[in-house]
Protein backbone atom coordinates (compact mmCIF):
# COMPACT_ATOMS: atom_id res chain seq x y z
CA UNK A 1 0.00 0.00 0.00
CA UNK A 2 1.32 3.44 -0.89
CA UNK A 3 2.85 5.70 1.70
CA UNK A 4 1.64 8.75 -0.26
CA UNK A 5 -1.58 10.39 1.60
CA UNK A 6 -2.14 13.24 -0.22
CA UNK A 7 -0.53 14.38 -3.56
CA UNK A 8 -1.15 17.65 -5.39
CA UNK A 9 -0.41 17.75 -9.16
CA UNK A 10 0.65 21.17 -10.99
CA UNK A 11 -2.27 22.05 -8.79
CA UNK A 12 -3.33 26.08 -9.23
CA UNK A 13 -5.57 28.15 -7.92
CA UNK A 14 -6.24 31.85 -8.96
CA UNK A 15 -8.49 34.23 -7.44
CA UNK A 16 -10.00 37.32 -10.76
CA UNK A 17 -6.54 39.37 -10.24
CA UNK A 18 -4.11 36.90 -8.00
CA UNK A 19 -2.36 33.74 -8.66
CA UNK A 20 -2.72 32.32 -5.17
CA UNK A 21 -1.09 28.90 -5.89
CA UNK A 22 0.94 28.29 -8.86
CA UNK A 23 1.18 24.77 -10.07
CA UNK A 24 2.20 23.24 -6.89
CA UNK A 25 3.13 19.63 -7.06
CA UNK A 26 3.52 17.99 -3.56
CA UNK A 27 3.58 14.67 -1.48
CA UNK A 28 2.13 14.62 2.06
CA UNK A 29 3.67 10.73 3.20
CA UNK A 30 2.27 8.60 5.94
CA UNK A 31 3.29 8.87 9.66
CA UNK A 32 5.33 12.40 9.34
CA UNK A 33 4.95 15.60 10.88
CA UNK A 34 5.27 18.29 8.28
CA UNK A 35 5.67 21.76 9.12
CA UNK A 36 4.14 24.08 6.19
CA UNK A 37 6.04 27.59 6.07
CA UNK A 38 5.21 30.50 4.31
CA UNK A 39 4.64 34.57 4.43
CA UNK A 40 1.42 35.67 4.61
CA UNK A 41 -0.32 35.31 1.29
CA UNK A 42 2.11 32.84 0.70
CA UNK A 43 -0.77 30.20 -0.52
CA UNK A 44 -0.39 28.60 2.85
CA UNK A 45 -3.78 28.49 3.74
CA UNK A 46 -5.55 28.20 0.12
CA UNK A 47 -3.52 25.51 -0.72
CA UNK A 48 -5.10 24.17 2.97
CA UNK A 49 -8.10 25.21 1.84
CA UNK A 50 -8.09 23.11 -1.65
CA UNK A 51 -7.59 20.13 0.08
CA UNK A 52 -10.14 20.58 2.72
CA UNK A 53 -12.99 21.11 -0.16
CA UNK A 54 -13.77 24.83 0.93
CA UNK A 55 -11.80 26.19 -2.28
CA UNK A 56 -12.42 24.22 -5.93
CA UNK A 57 -9.06 24.03 -7.88
CA UNK A 58 -8.63 26.56 -10.72
CA UNK A 59 -6.65 23.43 -12.22
CA UNK A 60 -4.68 20.72 -11.50
CA UNK A 61 -5.05 17.57 -9.61
CA UNK A 62 -5.41 16.02 -5.95
CA UNK A 63 -5.50 13.14 -4.40
CA UNK A 64 -6.14 11.88 -1.15
CA UNK A 65 -4.98 8.27 -0.51
CA UNK A 66 -4.48 7.80 -4.01
CA UNK A 67 -8.05 8.95 -5.14
CA UNK A 68 -9.00 11.75 -6.60
CA UNK A 69 -12.12 13.21 -8.24
CA UNK A 70 -15.09 15.22 -6.73
CA UNK A 71 -16.62 12.20 -5.50
CA UNK A 72 -13.76 10.39 -4.07
CA UNK A 73 -12.31 13.36 -2.32
CA UNK A 74 -15.70 13.72 -0.08
CA UNK A 75 -15.27 10.53 0.78
CA UNK A 76 -11.43 10.30 1.92
CA UNK A 77 -12.30 13.79 3.74
CA UNK A 78 -13.67 11.86 6.44
CA UNK A 79 -10.60 10.62 7.16
CA UNK A 80 -9.20 14.29 7.35
CA UNK A 81 -9.09 16.53 10.72
CA UNK A 82 -8.65 20.24 10.11
CA UNK A 83 -8.68 23.55 12.36
CA UNK A 84 -8.32 26.40 8.98
CA UNK A 85 -7.67 29.65 10.35
CA UNK A 86 -10.10 30.37 12.87
CA UNK A 87 -11.92 27.20 14.99
CA UNK A 88 -15.10 27.24 13.89
CA UNK A 89 -17.39 27.21 17.06
CA UNK A 90 -21.03 28.16 18.15
CA UNK A 91 -20.37 31.23 20.71
CA UNK A 92 -23.62 30.25 22.69
CA UNK A 93 -22.98 26.37 23.28
CA UNK A 94 -20.96 24.87 25.79
CA UNK A 95 -17.40 23.45 24.56
CA UNK A 96 -19.31 19.91 25.25
CA UNK A 97 -21.71 20.94 23.14
CA UNK A 98 -19.69 22.33 20.19
CA UNK A 99 -18.02 18.40 20.69
CA UNK A 100 -21.54 16.81 20.55
CA UNK A 101 -22.42 19.16 16.93
CA UNK A 102 -19.38 17.44 15.83
CA UNK A 103 -20.17 14.20 16.81
CA UNK A 104 -23.35 13.99 15.76
CA UNK A 105 -22.44 15.66 11.80
CA UNK A 106 -19.31 12.66 12.00
CA UNK A 107 -21.88 9.76 12.95
CA UNK A 108 -19.59 8.82 15.52
CA UNK A 109 -21.85 6.72 17.60
CA UNK A 110 -19.51 6.35 21.43
CA UNK A 111 -20.55 9.68 23.22
CA UNK A 112 -17.41 9.44 25.70
CA UNK A 113 -14.77 10.33 23.12
CA UNK A 114 -16.14 14.38 23.96
CA UNK A 115 -14.56 13.79 27.18
CA UNK A 116 -11.42 11.80 26.14
CA UNK A 117 -10.56 14.56 23.52
CA UNK A 118 -11.59 17.36 25.89
CA UNK A 119 -9.50 15.57 28.51
CA UNK A 120 -6.54 16.07 25.88
CA UNK A 121 -6.31 19.31 24.77
CA UNK A 122 -6.57 20.49 28.72
CA UNK A 123 -10.71 21.68 28.55
CA UNK A 124 -12.10 18.97 30.80
CA UNK A 125 -13.19 21.93 33.26
CA UNK A 126 -15.08 24.16 31.20
CA UNK A 127 -18.30 22.72 32.39
CA UNK A 128 -21.62 25.15 31.04
CA UNK A 129 -19.19 27.81 30.47
CA UNK A 130 -20.09 29.22 26.96
CA UNK A 131 -17.86 29.60 24.06
CA UNK A 132 -18.37 33.23 23.78
CA UNK A 133 -16.67 33.81 27.18
CA UNK A 134 -13.81 31.45 26.46
CA UNK A 135 -9.95 33.24 26.17
CA UNK A 136 -8.28 33.07 22.49
CA UNK A 137 -6.37 30.23 23.62
CA UNK A 138 -9.02 28.15 24.98
CA UNK A 139 -10.80 28.51 21.92
CA UNK A 140 -8.19 27.32 19.88
CA UNK A 141 -7.76 24.65 22.24
CA UNK A 142 -11.50 23.61 21.39
CA UNK A 143 -10.53 24.32 17.94
CA UNK A 144 -8.42 21.38 17.73
CA UNK A 145 -10.02 19.22 19.73
CA UNK A 146 -13.09 19.25 17.27
CA UNK A 147 -10.27 18.56 14.34
CA UNK A 148 -8.97 15.45 16.52
CA UNK A 149 -12.71 13.96 17.68
CA UNK A 150 -12.71 11.78 14.58
CA UNK A 151 -9.12 10.13 15.59
CA UNK A 152 -7.90 11.71 11.89
CA UNK A 153 -5.15 9.39 10.09
CA UNK A 154 -4.56 13.41 8.27
CA UNK A 155 -4.59 16.42 10.96
CA UNK A 156 -4.14 19.33 9.04
CA UNK A 157 -4.15 22.72 11.82
CA UNK A 158 -3.22 25.89 10.26
CA UNK A 159 -1.71 28.11 12.80
CA UNK A 160 -3.12 26.24 15.42
CA UNK A 161 -0.87 27.69 18.20
CA UNK A 162 -2.01 31.19 17.66
CA UNK A 163 -3.13 32.48 20.74
CA UNK A 164 -1.87 30.33 23.09
CA UNK A 165 -0.06 31.20 26.07
CA UNK A 166 4.01 29.53 26.65
CA UNK A 167 2.28 26.75 28.51
CA UNK A 168 -0.08 25.81 26.23
CA UNK A 169 2.35 25.88 23.53
CA UNK A 170 4.72 23.32 25.11
CA UNK A 171 1.11 21.38 25.61
CA UNK A 172 0.05 21.11 21.41
CA UNK A 173 3.64 20.42 20.41
CA UNK A 174 3.82 17.27 22.94
CA UNK A 175 0.63 16.85 22.14
CA UNK A 176 1.38 16.36 18.29
CA UNK A 177 4.29 14.57 19.04
CA UNK A 178 2.32 12.09 21.04
CA UNK A 179 -0.47 11.83 18.33
CA UNK A 180 1.87 11.11 15.75
CA UNK A 181 3.99 8.39 17.60
CA UNK A 182 1.35 6.38 19.29
CA UNK A 183 -1.40 7.13 16.58
CA UNK A 184 0.34 7.16 13.54
CA UNK A 185 -1.27 10.44 12.50
CA UNK A 186 -0.05 12.62 9.77
CA UNK A 187 0.26 15.77 10.40
CA UNK A 188 0.55 19.27 7.99
CA UNK A 189 0.72 21.86 10.44
CA UNK A 190 1.75 25.68 9.35
CA UNK A 191 2.72 28.48 11.29
CA UNK A 192 4.08 31.70 11.58
CA UNK A 193 6.27 31.08 14.55
CA UNK A 194 9.00 29.33 12.84
CA UNK A 195 11.16 28.29 16.00
CA UNK A 196 7.93 26.46 16.61
CA UNK A 197 7.93 24.46 14.02
CA UNK A 198 11.39 23.51 14.08
CA UNK A 199 10.64 21.22 17.30
CA UNK A 200 7.74 20.27 15.74
CA UNK A 201 8.17 18.80 12.60
CA UNK A 202 10.07 16.08 10.52
CA UNK A 203 9.76 17.75 7.47
CA UNK A 204 9.49 21.26 5.89
CA UNK A 205 8.16 22.65 3.28
CA UNK A 206 8.54 26.31 1.97
CA UNK A 207 6.12 28.16 0.00
CA UNK A 208 6.58 31.90 -1.47
CA UNK A 209 4.16 33.58 -3.89
CA UNK A 210 2.11 30.71 -4.47
CA UNK A 211 5.21 28.22 -5.33
CA UNK A 212 6.84 25.53 -3.32
CA UNK A 213 10.40 26.61 -3.11
CA UNK A 214 11.53 23.61 -1.29
CA UNK A 215 10.80 20.11 0.61
CA UNK A 216 13.11 19.49 3.10
CA UNK A 217 13.55 17.08 6.11
CA UNK A 218 14.71 17.92 9.68
CA UNK A 219 18.20 16.18 8.51
CA UNK A 220 18.98 18.22 5.40
CA UNK A 221 17.57 21.18 6.98
CA UNK A 222 20.40 20.88 10.31
CA UNK A 223 23.00 19.78 7.35
CA UNK A 224 21.94 23.15 5.66
CA UNK A 225 21.51 25.19 8.69
CA UNK A 226 25.30 24.65 9.20
CA UNK A 227 27.87 27.14 10.97
CA UNK A 228 29.24 29.55 8.74
CA UNK A 229 31.31 32.65 9.68
CA UNK A 230 29.10 35.96 9.63
CA UNK A 231 30.40 38.92 8.48
CA UNK A 232 29.92 42.45 8.33
CA UNK A 233 31.28 44.92 7.14
CA UNK A 234 30.80 48.51 6.15
CA UNK A 235 31.22 47.69 2.37
CA UNK A 236 29.34 44.45 1.56
CA UNK A 237 31.07 44.48 -2.19
CA UNK A 238 34.19 44.92 -1.75
CA UNK A 239 34.13 42.43 1.05
CA UNK A 240 32.52 40.03 -1.80
CA UNK A 241 35.49 40.69 -4.17
CA UNK A 242 38.29 40.27 -1.54
CA UNK A 243 36.67 36.42 -0.41
CA UNK A 244 36.77 35.64 -4.22
CA UNK A 245 40.01 37.09 -5.11
CA UNK A 246 42.16 37.22 -2.38
CA UNK A 247 40.73 34.52 -0.29
CA UNK A 248 39.84 32.00 -3.36
CA UNK A 249 36.00 31.28 -2.05
CA UNK A 250 32.54 31.30 -3.42
CA UNK A 251 30.76 29.52 -0.53
CA UNK A 252 29.29 32.28 0.73
CA UNK A 253 26.25 33.73 0.79
CA UNK A 254 24.92 37.60 0.77
CA UNK A 255 21.94 37.99 3.53
CA UNK A 256 19.06 40.29 3.36
CA UNK A 257 20.40 42.34 6.01
CA UNK A 258 23.86 42.64 4.44
CA UNK A 259 25.96 40.16 6.35
CA UNK A 260 27.85 37.97 4.33
CA UNK A 261 27.98 34.05 5.60
CA UNK A 262 31.09 32.40 4.79
CA UNK A 263 30.90 28.37 4.69
CA UNK A 264 34.75 28.02 4.65
CA UNK A 265 37.63 28.72 7.00
CA UNK A 266 35.47 27.74 9.72
CA UNK A 267 38.58 27.20 11.94
CA UNK A 268 40.45 29.71 10.43
CA UNK A 269 38.71 33.25 10.97
CA UNK A 270 42.40 35.32 11.58
CA UNK A 271 43.13 34.66 7.69
CA UNK A 272 39.48 35.95 6.88
CA UNK A 273 39.99 39.10 9.77
CA UNK A 274 43.78 39.70 8.31
CA UNK A 275 42.22 39.55 4.10
CA UNK A 276 39.67 42.31 5.32
CA UNK A 277 42.09 44.13 7.28
CA UNK A 278 45.20 44.06 4.52
CA UNK A 279 42.00 45.17 2.24
CA UNK A 280 41.34 48.65 4.46
CA UNK A 281 37.46 47.00 4.97
CA UNK A 282 36.01 48.13 8.56
CA UNK A 283 34.87 45.35 9.82
CA UNK A 284 31.78 45.54 12.53
CA UNK A 285 31.17 42.14 13.16
CA UNK A 286 32.72 38.85 12.68
CA UNK A 287 31.96 35.24 14.05
CA UNK A 288 30.82 31.54 13.81
CA UNK A 289 27.57 30.67 13.72
CA UNK A 290 24.59 28.69 12.80
CA UNK A 291 21.02 29.45 10.86
CA UNK A 292 17.81 28.90 12.45
CA UNK A 293 14.93 27.57 10.64
CA UNK A 294 13.76 31.02 10.46
CA UNK A 295 17.32 32.33 8.77
CA UNK A 296 16.70 29.27 6.29
CA UNK A 297 13.52 30.39 5.20
CA UNK A 298 14.63 33.81 4.45
CA UNK A 299 17.39 33.21 2.84
CA UNK A 300 15.51 31.35 0.15
CA UNK A 301 12.80 33.62 0.28
CA UNK A 302 15.45 36.61 -0.32
CA UNK A 303 13.53 39.02 1.88
CA UNK A 304 12.47 39.76 5.56
CA UNK A 305 8.79 41.11 5.30
CA UNK A 306 6.14 39.61 7.53
CA UNK A 307 7.82 36.81 8.88
CA UNK A 308 8.08 37.12 12.93
CA UNK A 309 10.85 35.85 15.01
CA UNK A 310 10.20 34.22 17.67
CA UNK A 311 11.86 36.09 19.69
CA UNK A 312 10.00 39.22 18.61
CA UNK B 1 -27.31 13.04 4.94
CA UNK B 2 -29.05 11.23 8.56
CA UNK B 3 -26.27 12.56 10.34
CA UNK B 4 -26.39 16.10 8.89
CA UNK B 5 -30.25 16.28 9.77
CA UNK B 6 -29.58 15.13 12.93
CA UNK B 7 -26.84 17.87 13.62
CA UNK B 8 -29.03 20.54 12.30
CA UNK B 9 -31.94 19.51 14.12
CA UNK B 10 -29.36 19.38 17.57
CA UNK B 11 -28.59 23.17 16.66
CA UNK B 12 -32.37 24.15 16.33
CA UNK B 13 -33.49 23.08 19.27
CA UNK B 14 -30.36 24.42 21.47
CA UNK B 15 -30.31 27.48 19.57
CA UNK B 16 -31.55 30.33 22.24
CA UNK B 17 -32.92 32.58 19.11
CA UNK B 18 -34.91 29.95 18.10
CA UNK B 19 -36.90 29.89 21.04
CA UNK B 20 -37.06 33.71 21.89
CA UNK B 21 -38.08 34.62 18.57
CA UNK B 22 -40.73 31.95 18.67
CA UNK B 23 -42.11 33.18 22.07
CA UNK B 24 -41.76 36.83 21.04
CA UNK B 25 -43.44 36.15 17.88
CA UNK B 26 -46.28 34.66 20.19
CA UNK B 27 -46.39 38.10 22.26
CA UNK B 28 -46.54 39.65 19.30
CA UNK B 29 -49.10 38.38 17.74
CA UNK B 30 -51.44 38.18 20.29
CA UNK B 31 -50.64 41.98 20.89
CA UNK B 32 -52.05 42.21 17.17
CA UNK B 33 -54.92 40.62 17.57
CA UNK B 34 -56.23 43.21 19.44
CA UNK B 35 -56.37 45.08 15.99
CA UNK B 36 -57.13 42.05 13.61
CA UNK B 37 -59.73 40.50 15.41
CA UNK B 38 -61.61 42.53 14.23
CA UNK B 39 -61.41 42.49 10.32
CA UNK B 40 -61.11 38.44 10.60
CA UNK B 41 -64.31 35.94 11.00
CA UNK B 42 -62.19 34.22 14.07
CA UNK B 43 -59.17 34.12 16.17
CA UNK B 44 -57.71 31.78 13.64
CA UNK B 45 -58.02 33.62 10.75
CA UNK B 46 -57.09 37.26 13.06
CA UNK B 47 -53.76 35.35 14.29
CA UNK B 48 -53.41 34.45 9.87
CA UNK B 49 -53.79 38.21 9.16
CA UNK B 50 -50.75 38.80 11.39
CA UNK B 51 -47.85 36.55 9.71
CA UNK B 52 -47.44 38.95 7.23
CA UNK B 53 -46.61 41.66 9.44
CA UNK B 54 -44.42 39.07 12.00
CA UNK B 55 -42.84 37.93 9.01
CA UNK B 56 -39.73 39.83 10.01
CA UNK B 57 -38.94 37.31 12.88
CA UNK B 58 -38.54 35.15 10.63
CA UNK B 59 -36.27 37.01 8.43
CA UNK B 60 -34.09 37.83 12.12
CA UNK B 61 -33.79 33.94 12.20
CA UNK B 62 -32.89 32.48 9.24
CA UNK B 63 -30.20 35.68 9.28
CA UNK B 64 -29.01 33.73 12.56
CA UNK B 65 -29.95 30.30 11.58
CA UNK B 66 -28.25 30.33 8.14
CA UNK B 67 -25.85 33.57 8.50
CA UNK B 68 -24.09 32.72 11.42
CA UNK B 69 -23.15 29.82 9.97
CA UNK B 70 -21.22 31.37 7.02
CA UNK B 71 -20.00 33.96 9.04
CA UNK B 72 -18.53 31.63 12.02
CA UNK B 73 -17.45 29.04 9.35
CA UNK B 74 -19.55 26.29 11.10
CA UNK B 75 -21.28 25.13 8.22
CA UNK B 76 -17.22 24.59 6.64
CA UNK B 77 -16.89 21.71 9.15
CA UNK B 78 -19.22 19.80 7.53
CA UNK B 79 -17.20 20.11 4.06
CA UNK B 80 -14.01 19.59 5.78
CA UNK B 81 -16.02 16.39 7.51
CA UNK B 82 -16.45 15.21 3.46
CA UNK B 83 -20.22 15.43 3.47
CA UNK B 84 -21.35 16.43 0.08
CA UNK B 85 -22.68 20.00 -0.37
CA UNK B 86 -26.16 19.13 -2.16
CA UNK B 87 -26.71 17.42 1.03
CA UNK B 88 -25.59 20.08 3.39
CA UNK B 89 -27.64 22.41 0.82
CA UNK B 90 -31.02 20.21 1.12
CA UNK B 91 -30.37 19.77 5.18
CA UNK B 92 -29.70 23.17 5.80
CA UNK B 93 -32.99 24.29 3.87
CA UNK B 94 -35.08 21.94 5.35
CA UNK B 95 -34.14 22.82 9.33
CA UNK B 96 -34.57 26.21 8.29
CA UNK B 97 -37.96 25.49 6.78
CA UNK B 98 -39.07 23.71 10.06
CA UNK B 99 -37.90 26.28 12.29
CA UNK B 100 -39.90 29.22 10.16
CA UNK B 101 -42.46 27.52 9.93
CA UNK B 102 -42.60 26.44 13.87
CA UNK B 103 -41.93 29.72 14.62
CA UNK B 104 -44.86 31.43 12.20
CA UNK B 105 -47.56 28.44 13.04
CA UNK B 106 -46.76 28.85 16.39
CA UNK B 107 -49.07 31.76 17.80
CA UNK B 108 -51.49 30.51 15.35
CA UNK B 109 -51.17 26.89 17.13
CA UNK B 110 -52.34 28.46 20.82
CA UNK B 111 -54.55 30.84 19.32
CA UNK B 112 -56.28 28.10 17.67
CA UNK B 113 -56.60 26.04 21.40
CA UNK B 114 -57.51 29.21 22.89
CA UNK B 115 -60.82 29.94 19.54
CA UNK B 116 -61.40 26.46 20.26
CA UNK B 117 -62.02 25.73 23.87
CA UNK B 118 -62.29 29.06 25.19
CA UNK B 119 -63.98 30.82 23.13
CA UNK B 120 -65.91 28.51 21.57
CA UNK B 121 -65.46 29.39 18.06
CA UNK B 122 -65.91 26.40 15.84
CA UNK B 123 -63.47 25.33 13.17
CA UNK B 124 -65.25 23.04 10.66
CA UNK B 125 -62.47 20.39 9.12
CA UNK B 126 -63.98 20.62 5.14
CA UNK B 127 -62.02 20.72 1.87
CA UNK B 128 -61.66 24.39 1.84
CA UNK B 129 -59.83 23.93 5.91
CA UNK B 130 -57.79 21.41 4.24
CA UNK B 131 -57.01 23.87 0.96
CA UNK B 132 -56.55 26.94 3.09
CA UNK B 133 -54.19 24.89 5.63
CA UNK B 134 -52.15 23.44 2.44
CA UNK B 135 -52.25 27.30 0.75
CA UNK B 136 -51.23 28.73 4.35
CA UNK B 137 -48.07 26.13 4.37
CA UNK B 138 -46.80 26.53 0.85
CA UNK B 139 -47.42 30.74 1.25
CA UNK B 140 -45.13 30.28 4.40
CA UNK B 141 -42.26 28.20 2.94
CA UNK B 142 -42.36 30.41 0.34
CA UNK B 143 -41.93 33.44 2.53
CA UNK B 144 -38.87 32.05 4.36
CA UNK B 145 -37.35 30.86 0.95
CA UNK B 146 -36.65 34.46 0.33
CA UNK B 147 -34.13 35.06 3.28
CA UNK B 148 -32.55 31.56 2.67
CA UNK B 149 -32.22 32.88 -0.66
CA UNK B 150 -30.23 35.87 0.56
CA UNK B 151 -28.38 33.89 2.98
CA UNK B 152 -26.72 31.45 0.12
CA UNK B 153 -25.65 34.38 -1.84
CA UNK B 154 -24.58 36.49 0.00
CA UNK B 155 -23.36 34.12 2.94
CA UNK B 156 -23.17 37.08 5.98
CA UNK B 157 -25.27 37.65 8.47
CA UNK B 158 -25.58 41.22 8.36
CA UNK B 159 -26.31 41.58 4.26
CA UNK B 160 -28.45 38.66 4.69
CA UNK B 161 -30.40 40.60 7.53
CA UNK B 162 -30.39 44.04 5.99
CA UNK B 163 -31.51 42.99 2.13
CA UNK B 164 -34.53 40.72 3.61
CA UNK B 165 -35.40 43.18 5.63
CA UNK B 166 -35.82 45.95 2.99
CA UNK B 167 -37.59 43.45 0.81
CA UNK B 168 -39.91 42.93 4.01
CA UNK B 169 -40.78 46.78 3.96
CA UNK B 170 -41.22 46.83 0.20
CA UNK B 171 -43.72 44.25 0.03
CA UNK B 172 -45.64 45.57 2.97
CA UNK B 173 -45.75 48.98 1.24
CA UNK B 174 -46.75 47.64 -2.52
CA UNK B 175 -49.71 45.51 -0.23
CA UNK B 176 -50.35 49.29 0.89
CA UNK B 177 -50.47 50.67 -2.72
CA UNK B 178 -53.23 50.98 -5.17
CA UNK B 179 -52.19 47.81 -7.35
CA UNK B 180 -52.37 45.84 -4.08
CA UNK B 181 -54.99 43.55 -5.56
CA UNK B 182 -53.01 42.12 -8.45
CA UNK B 183 -49.58 41.98 -6.32
CA UNK B 184 -50.76 40.19 -3.26
CA UNK B 185 -51.46 37.26 -5.53
CA UNK B 186 -48.28 36.81 -6.88
CA UNK B 187 -46.41 37.29 -3.96
CA UNK B 188 -46.55 34.64 -0.74
CA UNK B 189 -46.86 37.67 1.87
CA UNK B 190 -50.34 38.87 -0.35
CA UNK B 191 -50.92 35.30 -0.84
CA UNK B 192 -51.51 34.83 3.26
CA UNK B 193 -53.57 38.16 3.46
CA UNK B 194 -56.05 36.99 0.93
CA UNK B 195 -56.11 33.68 2.66
CA UNK B 196 -56.89 34.97 6.04
CA UNK B 197 -59.68 37.38 4.49
CA UNK B 198 -60.79 34.44 2.48
CA UNK B 199 -60.33 36.32 -0.88
CA UNK B 200 -58.14 33.51 -2.60
CA UNK B 201 -58.30 34.26 -6.61
CA UNK B 202 -57.25 30.70 -7.53
CA UNK B 203 -55.68 28.18 -5.44
CA UNK B 204 -53.87 26.38 -8.45
CA UNK B 205 -52.47 29.50 -9.11
CA UNK B 206 -51.23 30.33 -5.34
CA UNK B 207 -49.74 27.20 -5.62
CA UNK B 208 -48.11 27.56 -9.26
CA UNK B 209 -46.64 30.98 -8.37
CA UNK B 210 -45.61 29.57 -4.83
CA UNK B 211 -43.83 26.54 -6.60
CA UNK B 212 -42.41 28.93 -8.76
CA UNK B 213 -40.91 31.12 -6.87
CA UNK B 214 -39.39 28.04 -4.58
CA UNK B 215 -38.07 26.63 -7.76
CA UNK B 216 -36.16 30.10 -8.97
CA UNK B 217 -34.96 30.98 -5.18
CA UNK B 218 -33.39 27.32 -4.39
CA UNK B 219 -32.15 26.74 -8.20
CA UNK B 220 -29.91 29.44 -7.64
CA UNK B 221 -29.00 29.68 -4.40
CA UNK B 222 -28.01 25.81 -4.50
CA UNK B 223 -26.29 26.64 -7.64
CA UNK B 224 -24.23 29.46 -6.22
CA UNK B 225 -23.69 26.86 -3.07
CA UNK B 226 -22.61 24.19 -5.10
CA UNK B 227 -19.41 26.22 -6.97
CA UNK B 228 -18.32 28.63 -4.43
CA UNK B 229 -15.75 28.88 -2.54
CA UNK B 230 -15.92 29.63 1.42
CA UNK B 231 -14.39 31.69 3.41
Amino acid sequence: MSSIILEAKSLTKEYKQTLALDHINLQIKKGKIYGFIGQNGAGKTTFLRLVTGLAFPTSGTLSLWGNSGTEELQKQRKRIGSMIETPALFPSMTAYQNMEVQRIQRGIPDKSVIKRTLDMVGLQDTGKKSVRNFSLGMRQRLGIAIALLNTPELLILDEPINGLDPAGIVEIRNLLKILNKEYGMTILVSSHILEELYQTASEFILIDHGKIIEEISDYELNERCKRHIAIKTTDVQKTVLVLEENLHTDNFKLMPDGIIRLYDYLNDLETVASALAESHILVTGLSVSSDTLEDYFLSKIGGTKDVKSPKN
Amino acid sequence: MSNLLKTELYKLFHSWYFWGIGIFNLLLSSILLLDSKERSSNLIMASLYNIPLLYFLSIVFIALFIGSDFSGRTLNTYITAGHKRSSIFRVKLIVSQIGCIIILVFPLFVHGIISQFYIGEKLFWNDSTYTMVLLTLFAMITLCALPMFFAFIFRDMGKTLTVSMVLFFVMIFLLNSESAQIISRIIPMGQLRLISLQKVYSTNFCLFVDLLWNFILYFIAGSAFLHTDLK
